[in-house]
């Protein structure tokens, strides 16, 4: 049994975030970036049943530009086999149906049994690249994975997370894809073992065009960026400053004196 | 010396700052500025980002400050992470990264927990060092894993209660036992790092070998019989950290346990701690990042007539000092790495320089951030006082700033010395003897060091390098003046020394931060080095004024009242009278 982890390096929510001057995306000169962090639970979860002995292989992927291969020798550190990298600057600011069709056409030939990715992205927040991939893959998704376990007959049982404090559980007939939501497990982290490891593991490289997708291909499904703006400023709140604790209490003092709920 | 000097490679490894002392501007050492191999930058990236994953979740600095006790918990998952074998070599089973590397962990783990950082630093950076430059293979074999592991904790015992800045006046004795094979090890070591949890420690000890009064030095686990250690110190800071005595009573220790050539241990302590220092100075940089950061975000926060308080001018100052300062530590630590890992080189004055400018300049910045922070600075709730508690200890231990200031200052001249024992006529005692020097000599080394630039150096950086020359030659006509005047005397002269020493530092210091700005310069682009160029013409202003009035001082300064003062002080056994009851 094969697993596969699509992953995305995001910019350190940290980082200094400013709007480019075409005022599109953010200005990435100064971010730093890291493991989108649904991602390691994503990727946690497929390890576990490797070290369970349920699955032969986990790989992972990412569809971004040179920078992104960062983010997948983390994957290998951490425990992925090997890696994918769907190399192209233009996926930076590709809709999510474009990346999930990179992706299919990347995966061609290769059997995935089970195909788990974060819930969402920090930074762009769709949501999207796991259904659109099982949709274009025609499988069975299950979004805000909370468990997973594989059962006999080839199924997967999935805690799905609902509002409201609710469970949903479902089982999926694999091959399949879940979208992972972080409360599902404990990412371990990457060990100096894994680390110097990782170095003899191998990452195989496409591009758009290995894929048969020419530039055309970004925006030619329909969806266009038209601004990135902050919100507008609100009215009427209060902003607390200070350092977070001295916040944190003029907080539960207020809650306490306004509500009394506390 | 470099790494891994053997007996008998007599050859004396080039060293930037005694090359600088005897007037020669030895720029390809230090320029361009190192650079790590793309394949250790990412290494390094994803043992951070690891490090930085788990210290998030897990290491609690303030917890373990308020604990006091050695965080049992913490070194397991440190243990599991790997990163007890950091510099380990691969072949036994550690990660072997660079000294660039390990200083830069080193560095993030302080930001985190100073206890920690020195609970790191004590097993790989002093307490296994040994074994890794002079173990012999079977050494290695035998306890490189288990330290790797952290399955062993390592510490370095130098120090003793009568033995402390003058550590080759150790009295622990080991006595060859021909009968049964073993050296028995007796004495106490005094504040070993780690000693309470170690199972390994390289102690230093007085051995007799062909008749002459040496030190050796030995590998001694905790299971042998006769080893114990005392109760835990209660200290100022690090207070998660464990330093403890360490009891030798009777201690066979096996002959295979020697370490490296018996007679050749102080040698060897000294040689580690020239690592050691280098990381602690990294860690004090890493503390001092931290404790900037901090302070920022609560200066940009924290309102006072109706402004935030950043952009009052006292604050601006303090600010504006904290972040050269630590920029020019930071720019000393890792020139000085890249000249160990260059190999043949000696680093001994750099890493001492970077030790003492870090440790001071990681205190003046705590302080500021405390200032800057107000009543909250003095607030057990607030990092500041822990990182203050915590900084302190940096400029006494692996070598008091003191003593390393003496050393600095006479590695220089003496270095000074030879040189111009070269010049002149061949004489016995270069020191003693420096008067008789010809003036033409004199002259001819004046002349090999005036106009020696900096090469390369790119237009905003210019005027700035053009000091740093200036002063690298002013340091050296100073040292040889004072040497000449002093002759040996020079020994005593402490207020001379440290003068020099200081000027050193500064130069030293500035040296890198123009290396730093320049390479970057020539790689990025003026555009992308505008804050490197800035940090560096603002810490050379201030560096090049203070290395003149250093010098100056030399021989104009009320240096005979200071000894008076002081003198009366000790005499009168403290302040002395009372002025008013
Ligand atoms: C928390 C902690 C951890 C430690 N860890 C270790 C360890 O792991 N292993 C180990 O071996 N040691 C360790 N030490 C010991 C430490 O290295 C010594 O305390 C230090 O070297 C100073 O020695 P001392 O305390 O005997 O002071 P002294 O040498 O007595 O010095 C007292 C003062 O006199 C000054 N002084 C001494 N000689 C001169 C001189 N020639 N010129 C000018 N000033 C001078 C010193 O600078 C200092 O200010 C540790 C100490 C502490 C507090």
């Amino acid at each position: 049994m094969k697993g596969l982890v699509l992953i995305k390096q995001v910019p350190n929510t940290d980082s200094p975030f400013r709007i480019n001057s075409a005022g599109t995306w953010v200005d990435e000169s100064n971010l730093t970036y890291v493991l989108n962090d649904y991602d390691r639970y994503a990727l946690e979860a497929l390890l576990r049943l490797k070290d369970a002995g349920a699955m032969t292989e986990v790989v992972a992927l990412t569809a971004g530009p040179e920078r992104a291969s960062q983010a997948l020798r983390t994957c290998l550190a951490t425990g992925a086999d090997r890696a994918i990298h769907i190399k192209d600057d233009a996926l930076t600011a590709a809709a999510p149906l474009v990346v999930a069709r990179a992706i299919c056409a990347a995966i061609k030939g290769e059997a995935f049994d089970l195909i788990a990715c974060g819930l969402q992205a920090d930074d762009d927040n769709h949501m999207q690249i796991g259904g659109a991939v099982a949709r274009l893959l025609d499988r069975p998704c299950a979004s805000a994975a909370m468990s997973l376990e594989l059962r006999d007959g080839g199924t997967a049982r999935v805690e799905r997370e609902l509002e409201n404090n609710r469970l949903q559980v479902v089982d999926l007939k694999l091959p399949a894809v879940i979208t992972v939501q972080t409360g599902i497990n404990e990412p371990r982290y990457a060990s100096l073992k894994g680390i110097m490891a990782a170095k003899k593991k191998e990452i195989r490289t496409v591009t758009l065009a290995d894929l048969g997708m020419g530039a055309d291909a970004i925006g030619a499904d329909g969806y266009r960026t038209v601004r990135l703006t902050p919100p507008p400023k609100g009215k009427g709140a209060e902003m607390l400053q200070g350092p977070a604790d001295q916040v944190a209490r003029e907080l539960l003092k207020r809650i306490r004196e306004k509500t009394g709920v506390i | 010396m470099g790494k891994g000097g053997k007996d008998g490679d007599r050859v004396p490894a080039k060293s930037f700052m005694k090359a600088l002392f005897a007037g020669h501007l030895e720029s390809s050492m230090v320029f361009p500025y190192p650079r790590q191999s793309d394949e250790a930058r990412d290494t390094l990236r994803l043992v951070l980002e690891s490090f930085r994953d788990w210290a998030k979740e897990h290491l609690d600095g303030a917890a373990i400050d308020h604990a006091a006790t050695f965080p049992v918990q913490v070194v397991k998952d440190l243990k599991d992470l790997g990163m007890l074998g950091l510099t380990v070599p691969e072949e036994y089973g550690g990660a072997g990264l660079p000294l660039t590397s390990y200083c830069r962990v080193m560095e993030e783990v302080c930001r985190y927990c100073a206890s920690t950082c020195t609970i790191v630093g004590a097993h790989l950076g002093i307490g296994s060092k040994g074994i890794l430059l002079y173990g012999s293979d079977d050494q290695k074999k035998r306890f490189l894993p288990l330290v790797a592991k952290g399955e062993l904790l390592a510490a370095y015992a130098l120090t003793e209660p009568t033995s402390g800045s003058d550590a080759a006046s150790l009295k622990t004795r080991a006595v060859w036992d021909p009968a049964k094979d073993v050296w028995v090890l007796n004495g106490t070591k005094r504040y070993i790092t780690n000693g309470g949890h170690a199972g390994l420690y390289t102690v230093f000890a007085r051995t007799e070998i062909g008749g002459k009064d040496t030190i050796s030095a030995f590998i001694v686990t905790r299971d042998l019989p006769g080893v114990s250690t005392g109760k835990e110190e209660e200290k100022l800071g690090l207070k998660g950290s464990s330093t403890t005595d360490l009891y030798l009573a009777n201690v066979p220790v096996p002959k295979g346990n020697l370490l490296g050539e018996p007679g050749r241990g102080f040698k060897y302590a000294m040689e580690i701690l020239n690592d050691g220092r280098v990381s602690l100075a990294a860690g004090a940089v890493g503390g001092a990042k931290e404790m900037i950061d901090r302070a920022v975000e609560f200066a940009r926060q924290r309102r006072q007539f109706d402004r935030p308080i950043a952009e009052f001018e006292m604050i601006r100052a303090k600010i504006a000092e904290m972040v050269t300062g630590t920029y020019a530590a930071e720019s000393m630590v890792y020139l000085t790495t890249g000249l160990a890992e260059r190999g043949g080189i000696d680093y001994s004055i750099e890493s001492a320089l970077s030790k003492i400018f870090s440790s001071e300049n990681a205190w003046r910045v705590v302080n500021h951030a405390v200032q800057i922070a107000g009543g909250n600075g003095f607030i057990r709730e607030y990092p500041y006082e822990r990182y203050l508690r915590d900084c302190r200890i940096n400029m006494i231990f692996e070598g008091t700033n003191e003593i390393l200031r003496v050393f600095v200052a006479l590695a220089g001249v003496q270095n000074l010395g030879e040189e111009l024992k070269k010049v002149g006529q061949a004489l016995k005692d270069p020191i003693s003897q420096i008067g008789v020097l010809s003036e033409f000599a004199v002259k001819k080394i004046r002349q090999a060091i005036t106009d020696e630039q900096f090469p390369d150096i790119r237009p905003p950086l210019q005027k700035t390098a053009a000091r740093a020359a200036h002063y690298a030659e002013a340091l050296s006509v100073t040292a040889e003046k004072a040497l000449r005047q002093h002759g040996k005397g020079i020994i005593e002269r402490e207020y001379v020394q440290e003068r020099l020493s200081e000027a050193a530092g500064d130069l030293y210091a500035l040296i890198a931060c123009l290396s730093r700005a320049n390479t970057r310069i020539a790689q990025a682009g003026e555009a992308s080095a505008r804050r490197d160029i800035l940090m560096t013409r603002t810490f050379g202003n201030a560096a090049w004024r203070r290395i003149r009035r250093l010098l100056y001082q030399v021989e104009n300064n009320q240096d005979a009242n200071v000894t008076r003062v002081s003198d009366l002080t000790c005499e009168m056994g403290g302040y002395g009278e009372d002025l008013i009851g």
